[in-house]
């Protein structure tokens, strides 16, 4: 107890830390009303957190990432000015709930606001893979994913976000595409994401997980909480999920993340053995001279515009194959696609790791890698990942 | 089974044959249409859920129409393939029930009985092998066949396993047959179906049957020992007051006074005081009608609630308690009053007392909710014959037209009125006030309402037998090239006007882009006598959309079959989705229910389904489109139209949307969860319910009303998206919700709407 609290007060002054609480960490959570499903929802997924009493200019310290949440956390102007620094100097805010509602009324994020009366739970729609989505739907979805990923997030009383150009969406909901649940925006050099649905709040729901809450009970929701904070530390880790085939490639491709079409008697395989980087490769092999495959992400990737990528993968190759980066233009959740001039990329009878940089035109959010092959033989890939560049 | 496989195989075979024997020119006889139909659904991949879904319905519907054809040996086949591929596939077990429970009944009227027994008893679900049993019965004793129906519900009887009797949609059937059993003369039938009950208000329900065709039969002493047993109290309020309706009726003072007796003795084991009044209110109204006043006014006087007091004061209404009721509605929350006038205004209408309707109408502050209570009255005043008192009505109505903000809600307010003078005949008005909407369609600015106002006032021309004007109008539009989705509206309703020779025009021109109009327009060409005509707008659509298409055609070719009109009306709620809510409450209600054949829709017209259903129920959970298809989605509108209720709730109100019943877009918005309705207090559905109501939503969509579309509550509190709304549908009247009110079986508020939103939609009143 003794050390919790001088701890919390050397990093964050005046920050206050409660019992039980880890006091120094990356991770800080501002106290206010209804944040303790979050703070244990923290605490499942073991992520080490500190409670701020209070924003004041300077008063983060070390914090990496700010976490506002619960019903309404006390953000006034003096709270705003210290979340603009805390940005401008490369820090990142995860707002949820009514976290999101007060970076939107401050002004701290380019979204307006829709609420509904009452606690629903929402179901949220991919408008492009991002790390928040890794791991969903899972291999088992509780019902037919693609209407929605079920129960993905719970409700308080947070607020839908109609977005301003500045924002990307990373999930909506299906329809007309209005509103999203969940978006990211760059502010200085730092970062927020914010979902508006509270997915550790909402504790009227816990019975879509299970009846009652245990100690010990892993949430399905809780690993929206786990990416967010993953994603929040590290933004360059690489963005395309299920990237070296690992799991669940015997599924549909709504539940692999990904899709490969095949013409002409071409086929795909999912080898388990002789991979070059854990334990699965795709393969697909072309039997004859008008066969042809083509292997992509089930969704487009959510990047951040204008912000160089470098797209990598393992590859081993009897003939030529193409990688295009396909683009989609305009709003979720029917962005226009256009093609791009694709890369030629030479045959390889070893595995060889290849690589190209892109830089993400500033009217695309959600581009596509697409690799292709056509005439007899054989492609396999591993360790597809697309990264932002430093 | 493989001989008739066989048998299949050899038929489409020869009909296939049929097809090409005149030199590619499809053949159009009903038979020909359906074998190509068959064989084409027999082709279709399998594999795809939705796919095998609607495939697996289409042969349902492709036997139907063989039947109604008189075609049995191939509805045989039909049904057998239906069958089949009902037993294969990967859907929903609920739908695969509903299919089976939906084939007992064709097989039924198709004369195999046996096979109908067969897979009643073998559906494991005891909820979908009741209804099979009922639809079984029940069909058997509309085609007279009475002593086949009793063996059938004793078989059900029979094979019910103990543990089956607590079963709660056990007990939803078994109350049914029982009152089944009645309607076929066999009170001792009913008796045992109705001692199997385990349930409390469903025993006291099916008891209350019994006693009170006993009392109708003269042996009262034999129906006041079995109305002894009543157990529920609500129920057995409810069930006292029936008899003693039949009591006060026949002049039989003593077993009256003995009836009144019980029903108070239950009315006040009643645990709520909401389902006391709902309970005495509905009393009230029985004794009322039975005249019996003296009694029906003094229960009518115990109601506590003041909105539910005032009702009941209008339920009663009569000259000289006009005082009186208004008295009651004074003592009523303001936000409620206006719809407490309103529902005098009609009440006194419907009674022939035009004076005090006009009275009441009077009373009525905002002038949308006038000008709709003199509408009501003057139809209502009109169905009583009195032309000129509706007349005045309507006069005084026009004036309050004006008096409207928004010139879309102007347009919707002399449609309306133009209906009304079109039922007295006033030809001159009529069109003034036709005109008057499309001058107001001019100034809509949103495109969407304009081109909903647009649609709305063609049909309603078309409806008012103006179908010069119907046709100028869509012509004129149609010129002005439209957006596909109206245009694909406007020509499905010039083919409907009877103008088919300029819908096919249009049709050649450019081909409608949606398949759902596509193929309401090709069924309304067939219905014009041009099933060739209709077969050449075929192409492009997929193959499922193809076979559908050609089963309409047949069904096109069909004269509406003309059952039997049902003595006492009943609601129908369709046999597809989650109806087990809606059984209890009708049955609370004091109404006749029935499962409504999901078929049946697509088997009668109109005025077929009015001769039965006062109101039609679609519950949530499913595709009301699959199972209904365009042509019962086509039928349900002109049933509405004409004068029927509808209610769809959650994938109901997508039906209710969609099929453009009520102006309004539905929003997909998937979610679950408790939302706080924010009620308003602009509608009759709306009567005595709480500022907030918290309903559940079960993925249902956001609704966006346009003008004529009244909202009941809303998702928010900043008007954006609706969760409650209703509608005038020409004559008929449409409740669409988004959520699930129903669930309660309490009277708690959602329930209170529910019930509210029903009665309005069966009579006009809540």
């Amino acid at each position: 107890m003794i050390r919790t609290i001088l701890c919390a007060c050397l990093v964050c002054l005046p920050a206050i830390a409660s019992a039980g609480e880890e006091a120094v960490g990356a991770i800080c959570v501002l106290e206010g009303p209804d944040v303790q499903p979050m703070k244990d929802g923290l605490r499942r997924i073991q992520r080490p957190f500190s409670v701020v009493g209070k924003l004041e200019a300077g008063g983060l310290g070390e914090c990496r990432v700010l976490v506002l949440c619960g019903a309404d956390p006390p953000v006034d102007e003096n709270g705003k000015k210290a979340i603009e620094a805390f940005l401008e100097g490369g820090g990142a805010v995860l707002a949820v709930g009514g976290g999101a509602t007060a970076m939107v009324r401050q002004k701290l994020f380019d979204a307006t606001t829709y609420y509904f009366t009452g606690t629903t739970i929402h179901m949220t729609v991919f408008h492009g893979y991002h790390r928040l989505t890794f791991g969903y739907p899972g291999a088992k979805p509780v019902e037919d994913w693609k209407a929605g990923v079920p129960n993905l997030l719970r409700a308080t009383q947070g607020p839908l976000m109609g977005l301003g150009p500045k924002a990307i969406s990373i999930l909506g909901y299906d329809g007309a595409g209005l509103y999203s649940a969940a978006a990211f925006q760059r502010v200085g050099k730092g970062l927020v994401l914010m979902i508006g649905p509270d997915p550790q709040g909402g504790n009227a729901y816990y019975s879509l997980d299970k009846p009652t809450l245990e100690p010990g009970d892993k949430l399905q929701t809780d690993l929206l909480l786990a990416n967010a904070i993953a994603f929040l530390l590290d933004p360059r880790a690489s963005l395309i999920p299920n990237g070296g085939f690992e799991a669940n490639m015997d599924l549909p491709p709504e539940q692999c993340n990904w899709q490969v079409a095949l013409r002409e008697g071409a086929r795909r395989e999912w080898r388990r053995e002789g991979a070059p980087e854990g334990s699965g490769f795709l393969r697909i092999e072309c039997p004859q001279a008008q066969s042809s495959g083509m292997v992509e992400p089930t969704c487009p990737i959510v990047v951040e515009r204008g912000v160089a990528h470098r797209f990598t993968c393992r590859y081993r190759a009897s003939i030529p194959w193409t990688v295009e980066f396909v683009r989609f233009k305009g709003s979720p959740p029917a962005p226009k696609r256009e093609s791009a001039p694709p890369v030629s990329v030479a045959a390889s009878p070893e595995w060889r790791l290849f690589t190209t940089d892109l830089t993400v035109p500033a009217d695309v959010s959600y581009p596509k890698p697409v690799a292709a092959m056509r005439g007899q033989g054989e492609l396999c890939l591993d360790d597809v990942g697309l990264r932002p560049i430093p | 089974m493989t001989n008739r496989c066989q048998f299949v195989v050899l038929l489409i075979g020869m009909c296939a044959s049929a097809l090409t024997a005149q030199g590619g020119e499809p053949d159009v006889h009903p038979k020909a249409l359906l074998c190509d139909a068959l064989k084409r659904a027999r082709d279709l991949p399998k594999g795809s859920g939705y796919g095998d879904w609607r495939g697996t319905l289409l042969l349902l519907r492709i036997g139907e129409t063989m039947r109604l054809h008189g075609l049995r040996d191939d509805a045989a086949g039909a049904l057998a393939a239906c069958r089949e591929a009902n037993a294969s596939s990967q859907f929903p077990d609920e739908v695969k029930n509903e299919i089976a429970a939906e084939l007992c009944r064709d097989l039924t009227l198709l004369g195999d009985t046996a096979q109908a027994r067969r897979i009643a008893k073998d559906l494991k679900s005891r909820s979908y092998s009741g209804a099979a049993w009922l639809l079984i019965a029940r069909s058997l004793q509309e085609a007279g066949k009475a002593d086949e129906a009793e063996g059938v519900i004793r078989e059900f009887l029979a094979a019910m396993p103990p543990e089956a009797r607590k079963d709660r949609d056990n007990n939803l059937w078994t109350h049914g047959l029982a009152e089944l059993a009645l309607r076929m003369k066999r009170p001792e039938l009913a008796r045992s179906l109705a001692d199997s009950i385990q349930s409390e208000p469903w025993k006291t329900g099916a008891l209350a049957d019994i006693a009170t065709d006993l009392a109708r039969a003269g042996r009262t002493d034999e129906a006041l020992k079995i109305a002894g047993g009543f157990s529920d109290s609500f129920m057995a309020a409810s069930g006292w007051a029936r008899l003693a309706a039949v009591f006060a009726a026949t002049s039989s003072a003593a077993p009256t006074a003995t009836a009144l007796d019980g029903l108070n003795l239950a009315a006040a084991k009643i645990k709520t005081d909401p389902e006391r009044d709902f309970a005495l209110r509905l009393a009230a109204r029985r004794l009322a009608a039975a005249g019996a006043g003296k009694e029906a006014a003094r229960l009518a006087g115990t109601v506590k609630d003041p909105c539910a007091a005032a009702l009941a004061q209008c339920d009663l209404f009569a000259v000289e308690t006009f005082d009186a009721t208004a008295d009651a509605v004074a003592r009523c929350p303001e936000g409620d009053r206006d719809l407490l006038w309103e529902a005098m205004a009609v009440m006194a209408g419907r009674k022939g007392m035009a004076e005090q309707a006009a009275k009441a109408s009077d009373r009525i502050a905002s002038a949308w909710a006038g000008l709709r209570a003199r509408r009501a009255v003057a139809g209502e005043l009109a169905d009583a014959g009195n032309i000129g008192a509706a007349r005045q009505a309507l006069d005084a109505a026009t004036g309050l037209a004006g008096k409207l903000d928004a010139p879309g809600w102007r347009c919707c307010a002399h449609i309306g009125l133009a209906m009304g003078y079109g039922r007295i005949g006033a030809k001159e008005a009529t069109d003034e006030q036709l005109d008057k909407a499309k001058n107001e369609i001019a100034q809509v600015q949103e495109v969407e309402a304009r081109e909903a106002l647009l649609t709305r006032l063609a049909r309603a021309m078309a409806a008012l037998d103006r179908k010069p004007s119907a046709k100028a109008l869509l012509t004129e539009t149609l010129q002005a090239s439209p957006r596909p989705s109206l245009r694909d509206a406007l020509v499905v309703l010039l083919a409907e006007a009877g103008e088919t020779e300029a819908a096919l025009a249009e049709q050649a021109r450019a081909r409608l882009t949606a398949t759902l109009f596509r193929r309401m327009f090709m069924y309304r060409v067939a219905q014009s006598g041009n099933p060739r005509r209709a077969l050449d707008c075929m192409a492009g659509l997929a193959p499922i959309d193809q076979a559908e298409a050609l089963a309409d055609v047949a069904r096109a070719r069909l004269r509406s079959p003309s059952p039997a009109p049902w003595e006492e009306k009943a609601v129908g709620v369709t046999l597809h989705g989650g109806w087990r809510a809606w059984f209890p409450r009708l049955e609370r209600m004091g109404v006749r229910w029935e499962l409504m054949p999901f078929l049946e829709p697509y088997e009668a017209e109109a005025e077929g389904l009015r001769s039965k259903y006062i109101a039609l129920g679609f519950p949530g959970t499913g595709d009301h489109f699959a199972h209904l298809s365009t042509v019962g989605i086509e039928h349900v509108r002109e049933y509405i139209y004409s004068g029927g209720g509808f209610m769809g709730i959650c994938a109901g109100q997508y039906l209710a949307t969609k099929g453009e019943y009520v102006t309004c877009d539905a929003h997909g918005f998937r979610g679950r969860g408790p939302h706080q309705v924010q009620m308003r207090k602009h509608h009759l559905v709306s009567l005595g319910l709480p500022p907030v109501i918290i309903i559940s939503r079960m993925n249902g969509g956001m609704l966006l009303p346009g003008p004529g579309c009244e909202v009941l509550g809303w998702y928010d509190k900043v008007d954006r998206y609706a969760a409650l709304v209703a509608e005038q549908y020409g004559r008929g009247r449409v409740v669409a919700f988004s959520p699930h009110p129903e669930g309660s079986s309490d009277l708690v508020p959602g329930d209170l709407l529910c019930i509210n939103a029903l009665n309005w939609a069966m009579t006009g009143l809540p």
